[in-house]
């Protein structure tokens, strides 16, 4: 009774640790394609998403979809693979290529010298597998493709569960196809394993168009060119209804850290950002704030410059502080210098508050009379504080 | 016990042994290293996180993966520019990378180490005579590099000997412990150049071992 219960407990433990890690390895498969470089560190102990001893930085989105894809057909031993499809997109012919095929298997027959694998040592084999999976994942040429940063080209990729890949669908015209086993654990349930179909030659032709990109999707994908925009779940579970248990996303709707393009950002920010005027005019008067900021160190003798080069296309309302006007007249210490700060701070105009109430007119002497009370108080003011 | 032995080959240009180097220790540790070990009560430890960094090469497009811990880098980039410095003087020489384990022997001896895996990269500079054949020469190596990582990947996924974590006092035994963000299996690296015999390492402590207590 207890060896059937411990086992039933081990085969829940496996059912839970292949769970996770195909949930990891499609963050590892979608993460580098993003174009960027990744770097997380190491922590000496495991939080609550660091599976398999590894900090893997989940993408929330992404973890999303791949929890409802992993939900409508959770990964058991025998069924068919779950899969991630790297495609890319160019925009100027508005064709799609699939460059990479990532499935994740696990098949049904475990082998007897594998039944008495204990949960630990699968964890650590998942967790190693992991490991090869990440490295592998920057040798391909699609790594390099999503690097180069071409502006007329975007990557996408596709999860889906319970399906077959086909490589005729890899590359454009007769692609070059490998097959590469990343590796493979085996255990009690079945040996799990990573393999990926990639193609080599990375061309378009015009004929070749993928039929599994939902309209609604593609119309979005058109309107994240300017920004990042988040793809809603609903739209997601819509096109998983039409295409049979696919979800597409492109990069651009899950990435939030997606660096940009600075010719797309320059060509495409100010045509559909709202208030892009005002971008365009904090733009021009850059380099002159940057000479502003080099002339505020220069001595007020030479302050006469620094006006010349305030650009008149700022805003009325934000007046930048001449030099001269800028007085310290507490920190010179003369009676006239705080007189002088005095009246100007009466000619302010009076806080809502206080309209009822008219400010009075104050003579040279009283003042005078006051600074010397003052004086007085602050002896006082020292001795007590000395007291202290 | 022998040790398991995985050979790489490379023909490289004199400025790309650093690169080379680095992607092949860098990858293989990336598997060899676990995260920190801390023992609790009663004999049960708990085991930290390993972070990852992806680092491009700095004269080939090619990016390796290695652990987030910049003083097991610093000390494998150390090793790898003495070599590259060391390979000015000829065209061939290999660097190796071996994970041992120490283990209790008999007197004399205190201690003696047990290599369980050699990674080894044999490097042979050449002189590219026009900038058609540098750039086949780069290709090729990025090339034989994307082959290196598909290699430790199938053999560390195979189902092979790798000392398991022993208990608190033994922990120094098999895992190099100094390292403060992750527990790398016990490694030494030494290099050859040519004929000559290998440059530090475990044989040369170990041979430096038993002559002191020899003699």
């Amino acid at each position: 009774m207890s060896s059937a219960s411990s086992s039933a407990s081990a085969s829940r433990d496996l059912q839970r640790f292949f769970k996770f890690f195909t949930q990891k390895a499609v963050q590892v498969i979608v993460q580098s394609r993003q174009g960027q470089l990744f770097r997380t560190p190491s922590k000496p102990s495991a939080a609550g998403q660091d599976w398999f001893y590894l900090f893997i930085d989940d993408d929330v989105d992404l973890s999303v979809s791949t929890k409802e894809a992993l939900r409508r057909s959770p990964m058991k031993a025998g069924r068919a693979a779950f899969c991630v499809e790297i495609s890319a997109n160019s925009s100027e012919e508005d064709v799609s290529c699939v460059l990479e095929q990532w499935s994740i298997t696990i098949t049904e027959k475990p082998s007897p010298r594998f039944t008495a694998m204990t949960s630990d040592n699968v964890y650590l084999k998942l967790g190693l597998l992991l490991r090869s999976l990440i490295a592998v994942s920057r040798t391909l040429p699609a790594y390099h493709l999503s690097k180069s940063r071409q502006e007329d080209l975007s990557m996408s990729y596709r999860i889906f569960s319970n399906g077959i890949p086909k490589k005729e669908q890899l590359g454009s015209g007769k692609p070059y196809v490998c097959r590469l086993v990343v590796g493979s654990v085996a255990t009690p349930l079945g040996c799990c394993s990573i393999q990926v179909n990639y193609a080599k030659e990375l061309t378009f032709t015009p004929s070749i168009k993928t039929a599994s990109i939902p309209i609604h999707l593609e119309e979005k994908r058109e309107d994240v060119d300017g920004k990042c925009e988040k793809a809603s779940p609903s739209s997601a579970q819509a096109s998983s209804v039409e295409s049979n248990g696919d979800v597409l996303l492109p990069f651009c709707a899950t990435q939030k850290k997606l660096p940009r393009h600075p010719s797309i950002e320059s060509q495409t920010l100010c045509e559909d950002v709202p208030f892009a005027a005002l971008l365009k005019q904090a733009k021009e008067p850059k380099a002159n704030r940057e000479e502003i900021e080099e002339e505020t160190i220069v001595p007020p003798s030479t302050s006469t410059r620094f006006k010349s080069a305030v650009e008149p296309s700022i805003a009325s309302e934000f007046e930048l502080l001449d030099l001269e006007e800028i007085s310290t007249p507490f920190a010179s210490g003369t009676e006239r210098a705080v007189l002088d700060f005095y009246r100007k701070m009466q000619a302010t105009a009076a806080l809502p508050f206080c309209q009822h109430k008219t400010p009075e007119v104050v003579s040279k002497e009283d003042l005078i009379a006051e600074l010397a009370r003052m004086k007085k108080e602050t002896e006082s003011v020292k001795d007590f504080i000395e007291s202290l | 016990m022998n040790a398991r032995s995985y050979p790489f080959e490379f023909t490289v240009e004199a400025s790309q042994i650093p690169d080379v180097t680095l992607s092949v220790f860098h990858t293989v540790l990336f598997h060899r290293t676990s995260g920190k070990i801390h023992f609790k009560r009663e004999g049960s430890y708990s085991v930290g996180t390993v972070g990852y960094e992806d680092v491009p090469c700095d004269r080939l497009r090619f990016t390796y993966v290695r652990c987030s811990c910049s003083a097991l880098d610093n000390d494998v980039r150390r090793h790898a520019d003495e070599f590259a410095d060391s390979m000015k003087t000829t065209t061939d020489g290999k660097i190796s990378l071996q994970f041992y384990e120490k283990k209790k022997s008999h007197w004399p001896f205190g201690e003696a180490s047990t290599t369980w895996e050699v990674w080894t990269t044999r490097i042979r500079v050449v002189q590219p005579m026009s900038d058609v054949e540098r750039e086949r020469m780069r290709d090729r190596v990025e090339r034989d590099l994307a082959d290196m990582v598909a290699t430790v990947a199938t053999a560390v996924n195979r189902v092979d000997y790798v000392p398991k974590v022993p208990n608190e006092k033994e922990l120094a035994n098999v895992f190099d412990v100094h390292y403060r963000e992750v527990n790398p299996y016990l490694h030494a690296i030494s290099f050859q150049l040519g004929d000559e015999p290998p440059h530090s390492g475990v044989a040369g402590t170990l041979r430096k071992m038993i002559r002191e207590i020899a003699y």
